[in-house]
Formats: structure tokens, sequence, C-alpha cells
């Protein structure tokens, strides 16, 4: 698991400019999304061409986080990348920098029924949650339209973002969010990078700039409290 | 101010990466022009005047490396876009959770110094804008999202397919606006020496992070080399 550290020096500026150090302090079930990004076994598996080790130690948390967000109502989310043929052409500029040998593992693994395509098995994903596919880094793109109507069908405002990597995908997506207006936080132990350093990095940057970070304990207890509060009705 | 003759931030660890993967460190080597837009971010007097509200002091040391950008992408017949942060009525509302989470008065220094009718929204007076160049407005970090600019179809009328950005704050609008350009297929690079952030640390993370996911990440002499590259071979 990554050694999260937020800087002091960030945490005094967001309160500064915020009057408090997390924007987000309670949590509506039925509005919040929980976002699992590419935990697929081409980003998981020993082997695999980009296995990030750390995503593996993530899946207590993930299933933790999935299992109280139903039960406070909430949308459990599985991004899916695909990332098959098609991809060369309507993404050719990401495969004109690699070799070709490259491009092809990725094609051949991320293509519906590759070898790394599925979601890694020990993830617990029920009926009720969706499946969404993507195609580039960030869930949003590259018509942020598809899967901002996703959401707003099902009343969400509120997104927290978990999966790998942290800081190209997991951040893309979270960064495109927030820029969509859906209040959104990264969840500091429910993200993988490839080094404590770039997940450090994405998470400090990402609390400074753009949303909230906090642990699975917290957000938990959040969640919680909004289904004692509905028990209590 | 002179102009200092820059290293680059990548780390090797992250070159090897690349070159492992790419086969090469850098695999854009030739712009062409006609094709090509130099964008520059958000170099507004609302983060370079003194005393600005969103004061971004290493802003003015790449003044001159962006001076010379503009100056060579122009010269090859690039396009040359100048990229500025606005704010309007519209934008509080359609962003409100990004300024709910602002202090009131925060949020009001933001409504008067970056409205379009402010000092703060105009370009830093020392860069060398000309009447010809292009401009485009944005109100999120990102010029490419949804509503935020008319960068897309602008791009899109002038059959712009490679973006090479400069400016500020590197791990703010110009990584936000990079990645997405990158994921919209646009060839994209970053130079690094004309990029400035307050935080050394989110400089140089930012672009290590570009670099080994994104696009391509070179200093302000290899990309002017790239410019000068094209059509060579086919002149030979």
């Amino acid at each position: 698991m990554h050694k999260v550290h937020i800087k002091p020096e960030h945490i005094e500026r967001v309160v500064r400019r915020s009057g408090r150090e997390h924007s987000i302090e309670s949590l509506t079930g039925p509005a919040t999304a929980l976002v699992v990004v590419d935990m697929q076994l081409y980003f998981m598996g020993e082997g695999q061409p980009s296995e990030c080790p750390v995503a593996r130690e993530i899946v207590p948390n993930v299933n933790r986080l999935a299992e109280a967000t139903r039960r406070a109502g909430g949308t459990v989310i599985w991004i899916q990348t695909h990332s098959g043929p098609a991809s060369r052409d309507f993404w050719s500029v990401y495969y004109e920098r690699m070799t070709e040998a490259n491009g092809q593992k990725r094609v051949d693994g991320m293509n519906p029924g590759g070898s790394g395509f599925d979601i890694w098995p020990d993830l617990e994903v029920k009926d009720q949650d969706l499946i969404v596919p993507k195609t580039r880094y960030s869930a949003f793109m590259p018509d942020p339209s598809v899967f901002d109507n996703i959401l707003k069908e099902r009343g969400i405002d509120t997104l927290l973002i978990t999966g790998v990597s942290t800081c190209t995908c997991c951040e893309s997506t979270a960064r495109d969010g927030m820029m969509l207006n859906y209040r959104t936080m990264m969840i500091t132990d429910g993200c993988a990078a490839p080094d404590d350093e770039l997940h450090n990095a994405t998470m400090n940057q990402f609390y400074l700039q753009f949303g909230d970070v906090q642990s699975t304990d917290e957000v938990i207890a959040m969640l919680n409290r909004n289904v004692g509060a509905a028990a209590a009705e | 101010m002179a102009e200092a003759a820059s290293e680059s931030v990548l780390r090797a660890e992250s070159i090897e990466r690349v070159t492992r993967r790419d086969g090469v460190p850098h695999s854009v080597t030739e712009f062409d022009p006609a094709q090509t837009a130099l964008a520059v971010i958000d170099m507004q007097n609302f983060y370079m005047a003194d005393g600005a509200l969103a004061y971004c002091a290493p802003a003015l040391e790449i003044v001159p490396t962006v001076n010379r950008l503009v100056s060579e992408f122009r010269r090859f017949g690039a396009k040359i876009i100048w990229v500025r942060n606005v704010t309007d009525s519209e934008c509080f509302r359609s962003w409100n959770t990004h300024y709910g989470r602002m202090k009131k008065e925060v949020v009001d220094g933001r409504k008067r110094a970056l409205a379009k009718d402010s000092d703060g929204f105009k370009l830093w007076h020392e860069l060398d804008a000309r009447d010809g160049d292009l401009r485009v407005n944005k109100t999120r970090y990102s010029a490419f999202v949804e509503g935020a600019s008319n960068m897309g179809n602008l791009l899109e009328s002038y059959g712009i397919d490679t973006l090479v950005f400069c400016g500020i704050v590197t791990n703010v609008c110009v990584e936000s606006t990079a990645r997405d350009a990158m994921m919209l297929n646009y060839r994209t690079l970053i130079v690094e020496d004309a990029c400035a952030a307050n935080s050394q640390s989110g400089h140089v993370e930012a672009l290590n992070v570009f670099y080994t996911n994104f696009g391509d990440v070179q200093t302000a002499d290899q990309a002017i080399a790239c410019l000068g590259r094209h059509g060579a071979a086919a002149a030979e």
C-alpha cells in the first residue's frame, strides 16, 4: 500500500482558501458514485504488460467502499478500458509514440476477450452495479456527454475515484469530472500507482487545485452516517 | 531578462521507460508548421502582475523563452494561440462545485479580477502577442472541457493536428489542457522550460507523468529544432 503524505502546507493553503480542510464533509448516498477505474488484469496481473503491483493491495478497500456505497443507495461503476484494433485509428497519436510490438501487445491484451481485458477476479462486481466502457485514459473522453449522461440520469453529483493508475486514468477522470462540475474526491488508499512518489504527487495536486482526497475509512464513515440517518427517519 | 540555458527536468528512469516502450526517448522529431499550433496558456496579469491574486513568480522567468518560441513558430508559419482564463456569471453557476469550495471573498476576487474587462484578464505586457495571432478564452482549467472554450472548433477550422503547449501553471491548466488534447488525438508536446508553476516539485512531477504517459516533453531548443527539420529530408 502506498505511504500517503499530504503536505501540511497544502492543507494550510486549502484551509486559508476554503475555510475548511475537506470540501466534502458529507455524502448523500443516492447522489454518490464510486468510480473504479481500470482494475483489469492488464494493469494488475503478474507479468502483464502494465502491471502495477500495488493495485492488488487496494482490492480489499475497493470492495469495502463498493459495499458501503451500495448500502447507502449509491451506484458502483466499474470502468473498463477497451483498446481493441479500432483504437489504433481513433487514438492514433497514442500508438504513434510506441514501438509496433508494444502497440500490438496493448491491442491484443485490452480487446474484449484479450488476456488483460477482464476485471480482476477478487473484485466483487454485483448485478446492480454498472460496467462502463472507456477508450481513453479519462472516462469522460472523447465525448464527455456519454459518461455525463449516465451519471445525470441517476442524479449523481459526487464522484469517488478509485483504481489504477493514480496519475494517469484515475487523475484524468477525476480532473475532467471536477471540471464538469461533479464534487470529486480521490480515495488516497483506493488508488494505485507505480510508486509512492507518483501517487503522492497526484494526491497533493488534486487536493490543492481540483477537489478532495480522503481515505477509505473516512469515506465509509461518511456513507454510514447517511445510512444511519435514513434508518432513524 | 536574459534567457538561462535550461536542463531537462525529465528523470533518467522516465527516459528509460519511454525508450523501452517507444524505441526512442522523443517520438516527436518534426512538426509540419501548417498543421501545428503553439498554445500559450494563461500568461495573464492575474497570475503575473505584482500583488496579483494568483501570483506565480516563476512565470516571469519564462517570458523570454516563451517569446522566443512564439517568434520561431510564427516565422515557420505555425499558428500562435493565446489562451486566457476568464470568469463570467455563467461559469460561477455551471462550475459551482469549484467555486463552492472557496470562501466568498476568494470567489468575489476572482469575479472581479478575471472578468473580461479587468486588468487581470489581459496578457502580460512583455509577451510578443501580434494581431494575426489567435485568441481563445476558457472558463475551466482545460480549454477542451465541454463548453469551456471554442478551442476544438478553432483547431478543426485550421486543420491543426499537432499542439505544442507552454505557459502557466504547469500542473494545472497546462497539464489539464494537454492531457485532454492528447486524448482527443492531437499530437501533443509540452515545452518544459517555457512552463512555470509555484511549486517546483509540482512542475517536475507533472512533466514526468505527462512524458511517460501522455505525450512528448522537450526543451524550447529541441522543439524549435523540430520545426526546422520539417521538409528537410524531402528537400535533400
